[in-house]
């Protein structure tokens, strides 16, 4: 788990650029969770969680630089966050009937072991990795459009994603050896 | 390591793209459930770490807290701190009945209560609130204009022209906007109302939007008694000037409580006409269907044969089935469902003849009505006349892949300045460009190009390649290409929507593929889908 590290907050949104922010950014971040976690119910959690946050001041200098980046950012960890800890807890019945609700059909076949094993080899990647992996294969966004959202070159963008794709592969292969 | 990388690839594709894009009126109603939760709190925290979100069971426990503190910025950040927060205070009183301006009398924020006179706040705007007795409100600054949240009691409001921007007035469980109108609206235990005596004011409830026009009102709640306006309005010094604009505005006064569709046409002529389109269309001499509304004529989904007039405020059909309609009213992708009489279908299959019928429908106020409200009174035309009932879920629907022809890409690195894909002469497409920004604009030009109205899936690019390329390609002969609006009927009848969308992409991709050396193919891909489950046959009238 990260260690603990005090950024300084900076001042907080006045109520009014707070429903700004709010309004533009929340489908965003709504998106971002289902896509992580295909479930309604989390996905509001984790919207709530991210603007929460917000409201109470736990900023950090990035907000203001790239409040798209950031909140997206915020909607994956969260997830992800939320992708473990039901990893951890028993199944049950009731999980397994709302994934198979909301997975779309055809895709029964999916490998759910696999696909947990994968998310929480992509939680293992440094966050700048883990984001570039999501917007690209996740939300099908272009190198180009990942590098508008994060502030980076689109080369950079390709460099990121073929690293965190070698490491996610290392990541995938040790843990079937184990 | 190629086959490793590509192998990733695959499965990062299919198990990170499982749960597809959620659907739009899951992500419309989670953010307004959140955002209704968050918002009493906005307004009035007082300083950090003060809030009390206890919205849902098992939710931001102070341990979760805790992790999802750590996981959101990799830092520790203050949850300890959380204390119920204080009821909101009145900080100011309002004078009896004598006009405020709000500036600088009134602080944003500030939570106002008027007196037993009620009471006048001018705004900068030169809008006028007319706040009833006892009432709580605070003025904000909204995103595009100025809110009025209104705690407790009524309001009229007089909203001056807002140019780009809006005026709205915000209830604990709805908000209303507008840009030049009188309404007023009531915020009571069980729920809140809204009546309009001149203009127009859209309510948002919920994921739900809908448009009021005068006369009409709308409550949040079923339990909520509904009041003609003009007793509504009773209380307000000025009473006599509304009654005045509520008669001059020529809508009679029509009750809207929450289901309800509140937009209808006045007039509605449905009457069925037999026989094929051949036949039809030498009856009639035209064939299509269109709506004009205050901004501008919509194209129509098919027309054959010479235009048809269609007046200002009216929607007019000849030959038209429910395909047509379906596609005007609602703009997204639909589906029959299983109950679907076979009247009602257009498959295309030989044999296959949907019932068409001769439409006209005209609005209370032509000169007043947008082709956005033309859609909704069709919608309600559909519900009441076609006993129309629908579902939405989500469906596979038809997307489609940009991916390498068999002898690889033909393409050359772009040099110079970048240009975003747009239509060529021949006609074509070209641009320099990433061939992900081609993908995102095809939807576009099959949109444009084959007079659709919409497109049901998006087109995505799995080529591999990621540069900058110069392009410019013809459409191949071989595709169907537009079809549609060229004012004649094909042997066969006219091609159904889809028809059109795969002709013009079939000539997209032949186009392509000698050209550049991609092809497109077609793909499945999760979409939200409008499914019919019950529609009947309208009587004539």
């Amino acid at each position: 788990m990260s260690t603990a590290t005090v950024t300084d907050p900076i001042q907080s949104p006045a109520p009014e650029d707070f429903d700004c922010v709010y309004r533009e950014y929340a489908p965003l971040v709504y998106r971002t969770a289902w896509g992580v976690l295909g479930c309604r119910e989390d996905a509001e959690d984790v919207l709530q969680t991210v603007f929460v946050k917000l409201l109470r001041r736990e900023f950090v200098p990035d907000l203001q630089k790239n409040p798209k980046a950031y909140l997206y950012r915020a909607a994956v960890n969260l997830s992800i966050d939320l992708l473990r800890e039901k990893r951890m807890r028993p199944a049950l019945l009731v999980d397994a009937e709302r994934i198979e609700k909301t997975a779309p059909a055809g895709q029964s076949e999916i490998n759910e072991d696999l696909y947990l094993r994968l998310y929480e080899a992509i939680g293992r990647l440094s966050p700048s990795s883990a984001e570039v992996i999501l917007l690209h294969h996740m939300q099908n966004k272009t190198t180009a459009e990942i590098g508008k959202a994060l502030g980076i070159s689109r080369t950079h963008v390709a460099v990121r994603l073929f690293r965190a794709r070698t490491r996610l592969r290392k990541l995938l292969t040790q843990e079937k050896k184990r | 390591m190629k086959r490793d990388e590509q192998n990733i690839r695959k499965v990062l594709d299919r198990y990170l793209g499982r749960y597809g894009e959620p659907p739009r009126e899951h992500v419309d109603s989670a953010v307004e459930h959140v955002r209704q939760r968050l918002h009493p709190e906005i307004a009035h925290a007082p300083g950090p770490a003060t809030l009390d979100f206890h919205a849902r069971k098992g939710w931001l426990t102070p341990v979760a807290a805790a992790a999802v503190a750590v996981a959101i910025i990799g830092s520790a950040v203050l949850v300890q701190n959380i204390r119920p927060r204080k009821p909101a205070e009145v900080i100011a009183e309002l004078s009896d009945g004598k006009l405020i301006q709000a500036e600088p009398r009134i602080r944003p924020n500030e939570r106002l209560r008027s007196g037993e006179g009620g009471a006048l706040i001018a705004l900068a705007d030169r809008s006028r609130v007319e706040v009833r007795a006892q009432s709580e409100l605070a003025f904000e600054r909204a995103g595009d204009g100025i809110r009025i949240r209104l705690y407790k009691g009524g309001v009229i409001v007089t909203a001056a022209k807002q140019g780009q921007g809006h005026l709205y007035v915000q209830t604990r469980d709805m908000t209303v906007s507008v840009l030049g109108t009188v309404f007023l609206v009531n915020a009571e235990e069980e729920g809140s109302r809204v009546a309009v005596i001149q203009g127009e004011v859209q309510v948002q409830q919920d994921a739900t939007a809908k448009k009021l026009i005068p006369g009409q009102q709308v409550a949040t709640s079923p339990s909520m008694e509904l009041r003609p306006v003009r007793e509504e309005i009773s209380w307000s010094r000025h009473a006599e000037e509304h009654f005045a604009l509520l008669q001059q505005s020529a809508v009679p006064e029509s009750k809207v409580t929450q289901p309800a569709q509140h937009l209808e046409f006045a007039v509605i002529s449905i009457k069925p006409i037999s026989g094929d389109i051949r036949s039809i269309m030498s009856s009639f001499g035209s064939l299509g269907f269109a709506c004009h509304g205050t901004d501008g004529v919509p194209r129509a989904p098919f027309r054959g044969g010479p235009e048809i007039p269609v007046p200002l405020g009216r929607c007019v059909g000849i030959g038209v089935n429910l395909a047509w309609l379906m596609n005007y009213a609602y703009e997204s992708p639909w589906r029959y469902g299983p109950n679907v009489p076979d009247w009602a279908k257009s498959t295309g299959e030989l044999g296959q003849e949907p019932a068409r019928f001769q439409i006209e429908a005209a609005a209370q106020d032509p000169s007043a009505v947008t082709t956005a409200q033309l859609r909704q009174m069709l919608q309600a035309m559909l519900a009441d006349r076609f006993k129309l009932r629908v579902h939405r879920e989500t469906q596979g629907v038809q997307g489609y892949a940009l991916v390498l022809a068999k002898n690889g890409p033909k393409l050359k690195e772009a040099t110079g300045e970048l240009e975003p894909p747009h239509f060529g002469p021949g006609p074509g497409i070209k641009g320099k460009s990433s061939l992900d920004e081609l993908a995102q604009y095809l939807p576009q030009f099959v949109i444009a190009f084959a007079n659709l109205g919409f497109l049901d899936g998006p087109f995505v690019n799995k080529t591999g390649l990621m540069g900058i390329y110069e392009y410019e390609f013809q459409l191949s002969r071989s595709g169907g290409g537009g079809g549609g609006a060229r004012g004649e009927v094909p042997a066969g009848g006219p091609p159904t929507r889809l028809d059109r969308a795969a002709d013009t992409v079939a000539a997209i991709s032949g186009g392509m593929e000698s050209q550049l050396g991609i092809r497109i193919q077609p793909e499945k891909i999760p979409a939200d889908v409008i499914v019919i489950d019950q529609v009947e046959k309208p009587s004539a009238n």
